[in-house]
């Protein structure tokens, strides 16, 4: 699935009911092709994840649409959005974002559980990927048992659990050792050359070797768009 | 999506139940509030059922609204009586369409009695006060030598009760009134009367003066179809000597009055509690949410819409409000049925347990109001939550 965003630009205010505001993205066109590993880089405040988000269906854009297979994504009602979302589209984000009263085994299905798929298969599959990245005994854990990397890697098995169409990933390396940094990269880019659409936000400088497409990111604006 | 509902609540259990409690508060406020209110007017009820009479008559030695109060409300009977000729005296006033007379003893705390009590002796024949009330509880009449307790009287039937050196045997258990009638016991003319020579003769009563069968403590009249009440009180009080005629009715009056301002306080308290602790409720969910931001982001960045999202947040309100209401109702059940003759001693008034039926009504409408304000209140900080921006949220790390 191709996803495309036209003119989109999306500004903050520094404190409510205030008019100083700044612009985390300003008027920026982007296509992310399917079977390519998309890497963006940039500073922190760069406005990387903001992009991410307005890219992902989860931030409206002040101005500007994103499309997804010629659909206009914030043109659809919420609950057509999240479907669409769920279904398709996986995000993995910067932070910690899992349900602490859930074991790492039901966080990894947590997608599914929301989009409603009860697919048998998914077992294995859930097991083949806890397995790929290192993490099969931690099945049971909870998200406060587990260390930043474990809980990385269990968001990552949840975002990839469905095999969604679209994959975005803000710092999925961050609290990574080299060698599985190096191991989920190279995932990611098997995944993408799939036939996925894989967005890699990073500052990861090794992860510049894996990118099929680069794209750099200052001040709210993508300044090479292309280079690879 | 019911496992997750669950799951969040198990997962958090301090949290989880300080909105137990919460709620446990407001239903607590609610079906108590409630079932002192009911117990309370039931009382007022059984109470007009017990006097049944428009007019009583007692010695004029007794300050009888006082001495009526203290019978009917506390159990306790004043040492006054009057001959029979005086009852006669009264039975010719006209209007009169019933008459009937009671005699009441007091036990003593002495070794010629098991316990200290009142007892109350009623005509059969002429009764239309007491019957009514012991047919509920008893088929048949009374024997000579019977006696029906009160259902606070702490002895069981087929056991004996000594009063003044004579065994008698209970008959039966009256049904409660949540009036001073219910630590009192019943018998017939002949059983008091025997039990009045028997005190006599241990010397424990210096105030019965001659023939037991002579001596009478009160006359309950009920006055003839279109008479008025007014007037029988008037022409006992002006023609009979030595004896004092009161209307029934003001001493109704008076307990449906300090009912009335006793109803008013507990009603106003009721709202005020119920409103701070709701408002606390709510707060409570706000706070809630605020932690909970991370996580519902998680939720939104996983594919759940706002609807579905705000759906589990009145569901999690919703369970935690169901627990908090049943508890609360149990809680009351069990505190107001414990405390009954607490709560009736402090505020002087007759209490008795309202039915079943009603107490399931006020258990129901606690139920309902308690599943609607939990949810209520986590409504605001819901929509608030499902309104945010999950890029925001995500964006302020």
């Amino acid at each position: 699935m191709d996803l495309k965003a036209q003119n989109i630009s999306k500004r903050f205010y520094r404190k409510a009911g205030e008019s100083n505001y700044f612009y985390a993205v300003r008027e920026t066109d982007l296509e992310l092709p399917s079977g390519a590993l998309s890497v963006l880089m940039g500073r922190s405040g760069s406005g990387k994840t903001t992009l991410l988000s307005m890219l992902s269906g989860l931030l409206s854009p002040d101005t500007g649409t994103v499309t997804a297979d010629g659909r206009d994504l914030y043109s659809m009602d919420d609950r057509k959005l999240s479907a669409f979302r769920a279904a398709r589209i996986s995000v993995m984000p910067q932070g910690r974002a899992v349900l602490d009263t859930l074991s790492a085994w039901e966080n990894v299905f947590l997608n599914a559980r929301i989009a409603g798929v009860r697919d048998e298969s998914l077992v294995p599959r859930a097991l083949e990927l806890m397995e790929r990245f290192g993490i099969p005994d931690l099945k049971e854990a909870l998200p406060k048992e587990l260390s930043g990397g474990e809980l990385r890697r269990v968001m990552l098995c949840r975002s990839l659990l469905l095999s969604p169409e679209v994959l975005m990933c803000d710092e999925p390396t961050g609290d990574l050792d080299d060698q599985n940094t190096a191991l989920v990269l190279d995932s990611l880019r098997d995944y993408a050359h799939q036939g996925h659409t894989v967005l890699l936000v990073t500052h990861e400088a090794d992860a510049v070797s894996y990118a099929d497409r680069l794209l750099q990111m200052d001040a709210g604006r993508i300044s090479t768009p292309d280079p690879v | 999506m019911r496992d997750l509902v669950f799951r969040n609540l198990r997962g958090r259990p301090g949290k989880t139940g300080a909105l137990v409690l919460l709620v446990t508060f407001l239903s607590l406020t609610l079906c108590g509030g409630g079932l002192v209110l009911s117990s309370l007017r039931a009382g007022l009820n059984s109470l007009e059922n017990r006097l049944g009479a428009d007019v009583i008559v007692m010695p004029s030695k007794a300050a009888l609204k006082t001495d009526l109060d203290t019978l009917f409300l506390q159990g306790t009977i004043g040492p006054y009586y009057m001959n029979m000729s005086t009852v006669n005296k009264i039975g010719r006033t006209e209007g009169i369409g019933r008459m009937t007379t009671q005699v009441f003893l007091s036990s003593m705390r002495a070794s010629c009695c098991s316990i200290p009590i009142q007892v109350i002796g009623f005509d059969p024949e002429t009764d239309f006060t007491v019957q009514s009330w012991l047919a509920q509880s008893r088929q048949g009449t009374l024997k000579d030598g019977e006696l029906l307790v009160g259902t606070k009287v702490n002895v069981n039937v087929g056991e004996s009760i000594k009063l003044y050196n004579v065994s008698c045997p209970v008959a039966g258990r009256l049904a409660p009134t949540g009036t001073g009638l219910d630590t009192a016991v019943y018998c017939n003319l002949n059983t008091i009367r025997s039990l009045m020579a028997a005190a006599g003769a241990l010397g424990g009563y210096s105030y019965i003066n001659g023939d037991p069968a002579e001596t009478i403590s009160a006359v309950y009249i009920k006055a003839a179809d279109g008479v008025n009440v007014d007037d029988i009180v008037n022409s006992i009080n002006i023609h009979v000597r030595k004896v004092q005629a009161v209307r029934t009715r003001s001493m109704v009056t008076g307990v449906a009055d300090s009912l009335g301002g006793v109803s008013r306080t507990v009603t106003v308290l009721m709202v005020v509690i119920w409103l701070l602790i709701w408002v606390i409720l709510l707060v409570a969910f706000a706070l809630l949410a605020g932690e909970r931001k991370r996580e519902f982001a998680a939720l939104r960045v996983c594919g759940m819409s706002r609807a579905r999202l705000s759906g589990l947040v009145f569901a999690e309100a919703f369970c935690v409000s169901a627990a908090g209401a049943v508890l609360g109702i149990l809680l009351s059940l069990v505190l107001v049925r414990s405390f009954s003759s607490l709560i009736e001693g402090a505020l002087g008034l007759p209490f008795l347990l309202p039915s079943s039926g009603t107490v399931a009504a006020l258990a129901t409408v606690s139920m309902l109001v308690c599943l609607l304000a939990g949810p209520i209140a986590s409504a605001v900080s819901a929509r608030k939550l499902s309104r945010v921006d999950t890029g925001l949220i995500l964006r302020e790390g």
